[in-house]
């Protein structure tokens, strides 16, 4: 719970940040390569854990796995239940003509 | 992108195997923790000025809804699935709870458990590299909501896929709204069943 609202705390006051200071432009390009250099950290960090860790080695194959299956489960889910929230909001649409069936 | 992620985290696991850097044993998880908080900041800074710049999609109640619905069916496939798996329905969740953001949801699990910490960062990245698959297949036959739904938090990369493959680019601002909705709610669904 304390990470929860830690994260919600940096999320808000960095929108406020954003939203308040005029310096601050949206896709600013030193933003993205800070969150890069950040993600390629993190990764690397996670990774050297990940490998250092006996038990992870151990459990790599079953648990890489479960992962598997589990997004496919969830995808799957998620699909069928924003399809249905989908239809009884808005109901059944026609196929739009010509748009979609010219794709390749 | 998705490649030098997987490079990097590869390269991470061979140090780690070889028992390169051992040095940085002690200090990894705090640096992950705040290089994770950096990053939120700066994404967060980026929405912020968005809205100001008068950018910012607004907020619809149906996005509100479909992200929920989204989230919702992640948990449900998971809890389906457990039984059916070597983890317990409380880990399935916690999983799920993932939604595809790997860097931030692999870093929390990995303090509660390290062996599924690895099925996090596997689903997370399947969900995401599967999505830039599907999505511009299903865009064909299927509307946004369902079609945004199958990548969760990670939509961005798999809208813009969709997006080069359908004509309408404004999946990709449609996307990046439910995936940001989303991605709100995946620390405190991973802080909520870590603590059940």
């Amino acid at each position: 719970m304390k990470i929860m609202l830690i994260y919600l705390v940096i999320m808000g006051a960095g929108i406020a940040l954003g939203y308040r200071s005029k310096r601050l432009k949206s896709a600013s390009r030193g933003r993205s390569l800070f969150q890069r250099a950040c993600l390629l950290v993190i990764l690397f960090l996670l990774g050297h854990q990940l490998g250092s860790d006996e038990e992870v080695v151990n459990a790599a194959t079953s648990m890489g796995l479960t992962g598997l299956l589990l997004s496919l489960a969830a995808m799957a889910a998620s699909f069928g239940v924003v399809l249905l929230l989908r239809i009884a909001l808005e109901g059944r649409k026609p196929p739009q003509s010509g748009e979609k069936e010219a794709r390749p | 992108m998705t490649f030098i992620l997987l490079a990097v985290l590869a390269a991470g696991f061979a140090c780690g195997r070889a028992g390169l850097l051992s040095f940085l044993e002690p200090y990894e998880s705090d640096i992950v923790l705040y290089a994770l908080y950096a990053m939120v900041t700066a994404v967060a800074v980026d929405i912020g000025a968005q809205y100001r710049e008068g950018r910012g999609e607004r907020l619809s109640t149906k996005i509100v809804l479909y992200a929920l619905a989204t989230v919702a069916g992640s948990l449900l496939g998971g809890l389906l699935l457990a039984p059916f798996l070597s983890v317990s329905a409380k880990d399935a969740l916690i999983v799920c709870s993932g939604m595809g953001w790997y860097s931030l949801s692999t870093g929390i699990v990995y303090a509660y458990s390290p062996s599924l910490s690895v099925a996090t960062f596997v689903y997370c990245v399947f969900r995401e590299v599967l999505a830039i698959f599907l999505m511009p297949l299903l865009i064909r036959r299927f509307e946004k909501p369902e079609v945004v739904a199958t990548g969760g938090s990670a939509t961005i990369n798999s809208s813009v896929a969709a997006a080069t493959v359908s004509g309408d680019s404004s999946i990709v601002l449609y996307g990046i709204l439910v995936g940001t909705v989303i991605s709100l709610l995946v620390p405190i669904l991973l802080g909520a069943f870590i603590s059940l």
